[in-house]
């Protein structure tokens, strides 16, 4: 890779993480660690990026199982419960017909968490081994997996809303399962995971090449 | 990070480095301790497999189908496999660990799902749920972990309480696996199933009735089929009856106790009762216990025939039975034994104070109340029960001075002495009623009435029609009480003529004709409801009885004339 990209880092300078002031190095050192304007504490990087992404990630990653594994919701109509994993629901929409609820479903709850767990993993991997490869590409596949995280709240959202309007009625009652709670630490962990991942670092390795 | 030795601050940015870093891998951490926590609890609470085999898998879909008791979820169907032999499936249930306890070899899985069966329509709740697996735990036994399920559900489950009984039946009916056993249309019990009898000959019904009810069959408690319509022709009209539509389709059983048998002794398990044909059947038998006398009567028994009534005081008791002659060739003598049949359940003991252990020792007691009267002097002799048609009965009487004669030729059956025939009392008695008969101012009363028609107006308001209605009605009982009164045997007693013998009963007949038909043409003048309307419609019916009596006596008389002097046949 070529060093012709430029960086607050490169130019000695250090951006401030709340209102984007570029503050040069020298200024910090002489007067404050702060920002002239918005008084925010500046880093250069976020503090323990990678290894606070690693920790988020790995206990994402641990909880996916039990979050697939246990039943995320506890139907009781009629006398009768069913319990359902997160994929069991899918395949019961499915043979139900409903097909574009399947669809959300199943991309809300087990394509995005995947593919944020992966694409973080991917990215932290691939700065901690310092790989220089296509770091455009990188930076754009963090700002889509930031993009979508909020996305698979959707799951949880949905199971509150029908908690809430089932318990209205008497009809049936719907309970979260162990599944919905460990699912629910999943999104919150890779949001985090996502937040802690400080995109800078892509960069960082190719202009200490320069 | 090398970042850190750029600040002015160092050791206050370390120190919350640290802490950081150390919080930060709290999290994996307490995400892995969670993830143990559920593996762990999985693994705890992980219940036994077992498997059943089932004939298909209709309705159980893995995963959904549970496994219930006492309608409480206690596993989940997890597979369904195809026999090797393909003859049936084996479902793999994942059992709950608490019911553990229940996999015994003598627990017994089957389907539930919605059917309309012999007991009615069950499983109603699954349309909604679907079919569910049931288990009845049995009462225990070694452990087992492969069963096979049953194609129906159980008539009966362990936690049933009640009593078996058997019901001993010439044929089957409609009567199968699952018919109710009814008690007053109330459901109480089922049949559990049959089986044909040791001796080929009968068909044993095991019946099962539940607690409480199984207190209600006593030993003296007759069960029927109930299956079936009931018709019932009786005075009232026919009556069709069916128990329930259920009963009709699928049959039923019901029991019912005697009243005299109320306050007898439980039924113990597996006693055999009678399942009778139907409710008729079961009437007609109402008198179960029999006790057979023989009865030796001097001279002609002609008029007694097989199924006369015995009776006591007027109440029939028994049937005669059997008629035989018995011919004693050394002695040159002739026997007629009559073989009677008494039903001691006719008789109801009232002494309280005696304690009785089971019906048969009830049953005896009567037989020997029975025998206590033999002792004491109980006669049987012939009773006429209709002069007219010479028809017998056997009249059983206490007679303790006459002298008992006992002939028995065989001690076959017990032996009741008789004691001759009142016939010459009879024939006293008619002849004095004959003569009471000649002398009715028959012809005077009919021209009396004859006069009357003309002034009935005027007599329905007074007094004097009810003294007339009375006089009438004494009349014609009396002419009834004659006129069937007259036995073949008896009338050449009466010692007049044929022809004057007919004459006699024919004007008799038009006096009473002339009567009736009076007093119908004043029936209709009277008001409905009123006193006299009553009084005139039971005379009106006296007098066509009267009527109906004399006819036939002169028609006997017209086609056997020869009665008149020779008596009967
Ligand atoms: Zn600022």
């Amino acid at each position: 890779m070529t060093g012709h990209y430029v960086t607050a880092r490169s130019m000695d300078a250090v951006s401030c993480p709340t209102c984007g002031l570029l503050i040069s190095n020298s200024y910090r050192r002489s007067t404050s660690n702060r920002c002239p304007r918005c008084d925010s504490e500046l880093s250069s990087r976020k503090r323990n990026s990678l290894k606070r992404t690693w920790a988020l990630l790995i206990a994402a990653a641990i909880l996916y199982v039990p979050a697939n594994v246990y039943p995320i919701l506890t139907l009781v109509s009629f006398g009768k419960s069913t319990t359902n994993t997160i994929m069991g629901g899918v395949i019961e929409l499915v043979h139900s017909g409903q097909w574009t609820i399947a669809a959300i479903v199943f991309i809300a709850s087990v394509i995005v968490p995947i593919f944020k767990i992966v694409a973080l993993f991917f990215l932290v991997i691939t700065v901690q081994f310092n790989v220089t490869w296509h770091p455009r590409n990188r930076a754009l596949l963090y700002r889509f997996t930031e993009f979508i995280g909020r996305w698979s709240m959707i799951d949880i959202f949905m199971i509150s809303i029908l908690i809430a309007l089932v318990k209205l009625q008497a009809i049936a009652t719907v309970e979260a399962g162990a599944g919905a709670i460990a699912f629910a630490a999943v999104v919150i962990i890779t949001m985090f995971a996502a937040m802690t991942f400080d995109p800078r670092l892509i960069w960082d390795k190719l202009g200490e090449k320069v | 990070m090398t970042e850190e030795s750029n600040l002015d601050v160092p050791q206050a940015k370390i120190r919350r480095g640290y802490g950081s870093l150390l919080s930060i891998w709290l999290v994996p951490i307490i995400a892995l301790g969670v993830a143990a926590f559920l593996i762990v609890k999985t693994v705890v609470e992980k219940g036994t497999e077992i498997s059943v085999i089932f004939e298909n898998a209709e309705g159980m879909t893995p995963g959904k189908t549970q496994l219930k008791f006492k309608d409480v979820n206690i596993g989940l169907l997890t597979r369904i496999d195809i026999l090797d032999d393909e003859k049936g499936v084996s479902v793999v249930i994942d059992v709950n660990r608490e019911a553990d306890k229940y996999l015994t070899d003598t627990a017994r899985f089957w389907v539930v799902s919605p059917s309309i069966g012999l007991q009615g329509i069950t499983g109603l709740e699954t349309i909604l749920s679907g079919s569910f697996i049931e288990i009845d735990p049995g009462t225990g036994g070694e452990r087992k972990e492969a069963f096979e399920g049953l194609a129906t559900p159980p008539v009966i489950t362990s936690t049933d309480k009640g009593t078996e009984f058997v019901l001993s039946t010439k044929s089957l009916g409609n009567i199968s696996r699952g018919t109710p056993v009814v008690y007053k249309g109330l459901r109480v019990g089922t049949v559990l199933g049959y089986r044909l009898a040791k001796s080929n000959e009968s068909i044993d019904v095991y019946t099962f009735v539940k607690a409480p009810f199984d207190a209600l069959v006593l030993e003296g408690t007759n069960f029927w089929n109930a299956g079936g319509v009931n018709i019932n022709v009786s005075t009232s009209g026919i009556e069709v009856g069916a128990e329930s539509l259920q009963a009709l389709i699928t049959g039923a059983v019901e029991f019912d106790t005697q009243s005299i048998y109320k306050n007898t002794w439980k039924a113990e398990s597996g006693h055999k009762f009678k399942l009778y044909r139907n409710f008729k059947a079961k009437e007609d038998a109402k008198y179960t216990e029999k006790a057979d006398y023989v009865l030796y009567f001097a001279g002609s028994v002609s008029g007694l025939a097989v199924g006369a009534s015995v009776e006591f005081r007027g109440i029939r008791i028994g049937t005669v039975k059997e008629i035989t002659l018995e011919i004693d060739e050394e002695k040159k003598k002739y026997h007629i034994p009559v073989l009677i049949e008494i039903e001691p359940q006719r008789i109801t003991i009232t002494d309280a104070g005696k304690k009785l252990l089971s019906v048969v020792e009830a049953g005896n007691l009567r037989k020997k109340i029975i025998e206590n009267l033999i002792m004491r002097g109980l006669k049987g002799k012939l009773k006429s029960a209709n002069f007219l048609t010479g028809q017998l009965i056997v009249d059983l009487v206490l007679a303790p001075d006459t002298k008992a004669v006992f002939l028995a030729t065989s001690d076959r059956y017990p032996e009741i002495p008789t004691m001759p025939a009142d016939i010459e009392k009879i024939t006293t008695s008619v002849a004095q009623l004959v003569e009471k008969f000649s002398k009715l101012p028959i012809e005077e009363l009919g021209k009396n009435l004859t006069e009357t028609v003309g002034g009935i107006d005027k007599f329905i308001n007074s007094g004097e029609l009810q003294s007339t209605i009375a006089e009438y009605r004494k009349l014609a009982v009396t002419v009834r009480k004659v006129a069937e009164s007259f036995d073949e045997k008896t009338l050449p007693q009466i010692g007049m003529t044929l022809d004057e013998t007919r004459d006699a009963i024919k004007k008799i007949d038009a006096t009473l004709a002339t009567a009736e038909k009076m007093f119908s043409s004043a029936n209709s003048l009277i008001a409905d409801g009123s006193p006299f309307k009553y009084d005139l419609t039971v005379m009106l019916q006296e007098l066509s009885a009267a009527s109906r009596a004399v006819r036939g006596l002169a028609e006997f008389l017209e086609r056997n004339p020869s009665a008149l002097i020779s008596g009967k046949r």
